[in-house]
């Protein structure tokens, strides 16, 4: 679907001084997958979406989505997107912008009122779909951000600080909507700062350190897949009794001072497994946690300070 | 899944847009001008001019468009691809199936229907409440001003945000080189006036138009050739520069 080949793109400033905002990037992303883009401020993950959105072109190397240029696909297909910061004329009404985009999108006349309705109750926007942009709140303008980006079927969506200014509610709902969305046919790429959101909405994420690909991690939220539920990782086990067996079940159990344990288990299967044996042999558990979630482990390992 | 953008039926938003924007401040910079217009009449026909009114109302008429007509077309064409860059529109914009070089010039093209409505009902007026007078001729001065001016401005949009800056600019200049260099003293003079929009040729064809007197149709056919151009170099930077910086 996405294929990007040693690309780099280097801005000048005015004083001539070269910034390379990324940097001998190449990657695959493939049908059906949904990928998260992690990364410090100012790694790249806004330059590297402008690339793929055609609104920049690399200084080298090679992009294409479904082997054309990412301008020419993005004027054939469209892509969903919703941008890090909504920007919408705020003169515009919430349902009028609906209705602007969805022509834009290319919904055609049977489709559009009830395509915009479904999007505007999708995002729960019912109450505001009278309301000028300039009156939305935050959070409404990201839902409406959101809104737009699927107020289309497309076989490409991505999304930048989706959750940015969303409610608990919402972020909560936002996990759903991707689980909607996500289809055997479609890519969604997800870049955001929220770590644990991406553990638990994407497929791999990739961790992008001053324009460079620095690792990419295999989270496994694709239901059903191996590992699903982001078990991988070390945890922390509060034992009354039976603490001394843990490291025969759990090799390189490290033992805390107060009956803690801290394990390293490659998935929530081995954990359950485990701990299943350490009842078994007399233990009894009173509390369980991650130590790190895994991902923001590897994150704080790619990204060196 | 996939599907082209419906760009015609959006132009009926384009429309709206440039209704509410900039057609409001146009006609209220027409409506200030018939006011100076109605004044003039009140004076010259309190001076007993009762004879060839209708000749006096066409030269207040030119008069008008000569400052109507650049007013106008300023301000339907000011950042109509600039703004989108600057307060990032664009993105959302331009992330579904759009030729971006499609989408700005159907708003050009917008612009220039609904600046062609102002004028007529700005001579509706002057034939109202001055004199009843409504040559076709003007109209036709007030398409050519936005075909060359309005071209321009096009391109200027999409080369730089401060296009209305830069418009003022090369009218300044083209006013000021082709006065200091005229066309038939020396080669650069020659190429300073190829390369200048020719609004010298465009305002001297005001008088005529309004008149219904003939005009140059070599004069008529550079100004059409170079807001074709204009417009149509506009478009290919449109499509080739990228939209983020």
């Amino acid at each position: 679907m996405i294929e990007l080949r040693d690309v780099t793109k280097v801005f000048r400033s005015p004083l001539g001084r070269d910034v390379r905002a990324v940097e001998g990037f190449s990657f695959r992303v493939a049908r059906g997958e949904v990928l998260g883009i992690a990364g410090p401020n100012g790694a790249g993950k806004s330059t590297l979406i402008d690339l793929l959105l055609g609104f920049l072109r690399p200084t080298s190397g090679a992009i294409t989505i479904e082997g054309v240029p990412p301008r020419e696909y993005v004027e054939r297909r469209g892509v969903g997107y919703l941008s890090e910061l909504v920007h919408i004329p705020p003169s515009w009404t919430l349902e009028g912008a609906l209705v602007r985009y969805a022509l834009l999108a290319g919904v055609p006349d049977a489709e559009l009122a009830p395509g915009v309705a479904r999007a505007i109750a999708r995002l729960g926007l019912e109450e505001h779909r009278g309301k000028r942009v300039r009156h939305l709140s935050r959070g409404t303008l990201q839902r409406l951000g959101l809104a737009q980006a699927i107020v289309r079927d497309q076989a490409l969506v991505i999304f930048d600080e989706p959750t940015n200014g969303l409610d608990p509610v919402w972020v909560h709902r936002f996990r759903a909507l991707v689980r909607e969305l996500r289809a055997p046919d479609r890519t969604i790429l997800i870049a955001s700062h929220d770590l644990v959101e991406l553990e638990r909405v994407a497929d791999r994420v990739a961790i992008i350190d001053r324009g460079r690909l620095a690792r990419v991690v295999e989270v496994g939220a694709r239901p059903g897949a191996a590992g699903s539920g982001g078990g991988v990782g070390r945890w922390r086990i509060e034992l009354a009794d039976g603490g001394e067996q843990a490291s025969a079940v759990f090799p390189g159990a490290e033992m805390l001072a107060g009956g803690v344990v801290e394990v390293d288990v490659p998935g929530v299967d081995a954990l359950n497994a485990g701990l299943a044996e350490l009842i078994a042999r007399g233990a009894r558990i009173t509390a369980l946690a991650p130590v790190h979630p895994s991902l923001e482990r590897q994150f704080h390992e790619a990204v060196r300070e | 899944m996939a599907g082209r953008a419906r760009l015609a039926r959006y132009a009926l938003y384009q429309g709206r847009d440039f209704a509410v924007q900039r057609g409001v401040p146009i006609l209220i910079v027409g409506a200030l001008l018939l006011l100076l217009s109605v004044e003039g009449a009140r004076a010259w026909r309190g001076a007993g001019g009762a004879g060839g009114a209708a000749e006096l109302a066409r030269a207040s008429l030119a008069a008008l468009l000569d400052v109507f007509a650049p007013t106008a077309t300023l301000l339907a064409v000011n950042g109509i691809v600039s703004n989108d860059r600057r307060r990032r529109f664009y993105r959302l914009l331009f992330a579904k199936p759009v030729s971006l070089s499609r989408y700005y010039v159907q708003a050009w093209l917008v612009s220039a229907a609904g600046t062609l409505v102002c004028a007529v009902l700005l001579l509706g007026a002057f034939a109202l409440v001055v004199q009843p007078v409504f040559p076709p001729g003007a109209l036709l001065f007030v398409a050519l001003y936005f075909l060359l001016f309005g071209g321009l401005g096009f391109l200027l949009s999409a080369v730089t945000r401060h296009d209305w800056l830069a418009l003022g600019l090369v009218w300044a200049m083209a006013r000021l080189l082709r006065s200091l260099l005229p066309a038939d003293a020396s080669w650069y003079g020659r190429a300073i006036d190829l390369l200048l929009p020719p609004l010298h040729v465009l305002e001297a064809l005001g008088g005529p138009l309004v008149h219904g007197e003939p005009v140059p149709g070599a004069g008529c056919a550079w100004i059409v050739a170079y807001g074709v151009a204009s417009l149509a170099l506009g478009s290919i930077i449109v499509r080739r520069r990228p939209l983020a910086s």
